[in-house]
């Protein structure tokens, strides 16, 4: 090979390189991928609908079933959560005064449903509890700006037939399950939501990232039944002056009295 | 020539490995830009555009009636939790799946469900919301609701007095809701009617107009603050 050919090829390869790369950026760098144009609607569609936790827990794991790797001190802040609540005393949890639970924790509370609607700009995953609503505006990207909120600043975008909610910016004094499991303002958490067992159940894939909190990034999968009931309204500040906070029947039978007929 | 042709590869391989290492960026896809043609198709955030003005419906009293328990006043919500009812204006979002309709509205109701084709139960609990079912007349939806507990808003605020009217709901009120797309499909109008034979109640009617809004987000709102959230409404009422 000349100096001249080798030159050329190199010349080659490096223009190869920049429009590989400028390829791969059209591709992977913001415009839509292959997956995001591909799904069915009929799989998008089968999310909607009311689901419910298959087997109730009050504990957030792992994938593999063991419990997520907080550091030293935020696992005393977890165990001291633990002895109150056993205690009796509830005052570490904002749920207790009716604050919003916040993601995970508000699919898991009390076995409780939610509904799930989604369009083309947004989803809504409406809890029964306290009728709590998560907005996530779909297409959209975080402004990392807004300050933080229960549950946090969300952003969706479809991969295939898998809803993907990106959060940021969530409330420190949130819990990530019922029973205190803590998180700090730098929690980034990523729900996969699909649906599997022919749209009989609700995957719900999470990656946790805490640094402040865990030390090493973590993994959970739940499961959700399809549940053919309906959301009823759930008024917790009611719950709540008639002592029935943690009853999991008030909501839906309300007292005979009330009845309209 | 040699630094030109390192350069190149440099920049193709970085902005490679760069591309190939980075998460996907979230796709930004057009938004839809006009709701659907087809007027049975509500679906979509819509945001009032034509407020109910507070004399609408205080015409002198019809068929002997006497007016209701209806009042116009003004509540500090920085001091109470208060649970909209499923009529009060706000922003919302519709869905429409199967036989159910879905309203999610920006206030602190946060939803309503309305059920096609069904008539009510004789048992419902009282809720803010009440217990709405829907039928299509033509191109209107007629929803009908009852059973609903609380002070219901029926106006929209009025910026300079802070002021609106409410009804105080009653075992018996009724309430008759016709929607329908105006505009080709534009807006959507909103006409309310109350009723309550029971107590007598002059019937009073509202209308308002609700604009398309695609990509309108309400942020989180936090109503229930500590403390706050057990004061009554009545304490919160401003003279």
């Amino acid at each position: 090979m000349t100096g001249g050919t080798a030159t050329r090829a190199l010349q080659r390869l490096g223009w190869a390189g920049l429009c590989g790369g400028l390829l791969a950026s059209l591709s992977n760098c913001g415009m839509k991928s292959t997956a995001e144009t591909a799904a069915e609607p009929d799989a998008r569609a089968a999310i909607d609908g009311v689901w419910r936790i298959a087997q109730a827990s009050d504990r957030l794991l792992t994938t593999d079933g063991s419990m997520p790797p907080l550091l030293p001190d935020l696992q005393e802040v977890y165990e001291q959560h633990i002895a109150a609540r056993h205690a009796g005393d509830r005052s570490w949890d904002p749920a207790s005064h009716c604050r919003p639970l916040g993601e995970p924790r508000a699919m898991l509370e009390l076995s409780w449903p939610f509904e799930l609607h989604h369009s083309d700009d947004r989803a809504d995953i409406l809890y029964q509890w306290n009728r709590l609503d998560h907005v996530i505006p779909m297409a959209a990207r975080h402004t990392r700006s807004t300050g933080n909120f229960y549950f946090g600043e969300s952003v969706g975008r479809w991969d295939g037939d898998t809803l993907v909610i990106d959060v940021i910016n969530v409330r420190a004094d949130s819990m990530l399950d019922s029973s205190g499991m803590p998180h700090s303002a730098s929690l980034h958490l990523v729900e996969r939501l699909r649906t599997i067992n022919d749209g009989r159940n609700l995957e719900v894939s999470l990656h946790v990232s805490d640094p402040a909190t865990f030390s090493s990034e973590w993994d959970a999968r739940l499961i959700f039944d399809r549940d053919p009931g309906r959301i009823v309204e759930d008024d917790c500040v009611e719950r709540l002056q008639l002592n029935e906070y943690y009853t999991l029947d008030n909501a839906r039978q309300p007292a005979e009295a009330d009845h309209h007929t | 020539m040699a630094l030109r042709v390192k350069w190149l590869a440099v920049a193709g391989a970085t902005v490679t490995s760069w591309c190939l290492a980075a998460p996907p960026r979230a796709p930004v896809a057009a938004p839809p830009r006009q709701p659907s043609e087809d007027p049975h198709d509500l679906t979509g955030t819509w945001r009032v555009a034509e407020p109910a003005d507070a004399a609408d419906g205080l015409a002198g009293p019809e068929d002997g009636r006497r007016p209701g328990p209806r009042v116009t006043t003004r509540i500090d919500l920085n001091h109470v939790c208060w649970i909209a009812s499923g009529l009060a204006p706000a922003t919302t979002t519709i869905y429409q799946r199967g036989s159910q309709l879905a309203m999610v509205k920006a206030d602190s109701l946060r939803a309503r469900r309305i059920y096609l084709n069904e008539s009510h139960p004789p048992k419902i609990a009282l809720t803010h919301a009440g217990h709405s079912v829907g039928r299509w007349d033509g191109d209107t939806l007629i929803i009908d609701t009852v059973a609903l507990k609380g002070a219901l808003q029926t106006d929209d605020v009025d910026a300079d007095t802070g002021r609106f009217s409410m009804i105080m709901s009653t075992p018996t009120l009724h309430v008759v809701e016709r929607l329908s797309k105006i505009d080709d499909g534009a807006k959507l109008r909103q006409e309310v009617s109350f009723d309550d034979q029971a107590t007598g109640m002059q019937p009073y009617t509202i209308t308002r107009t609700y604009q398309y809004a695609p990509r309108s987000f309400t942020p989180e709102a936090e109503c229930e603050l500590d403390g706050d959230a057990l004061v009554a409404t009545d304490a919160a009422v401003l003279p």
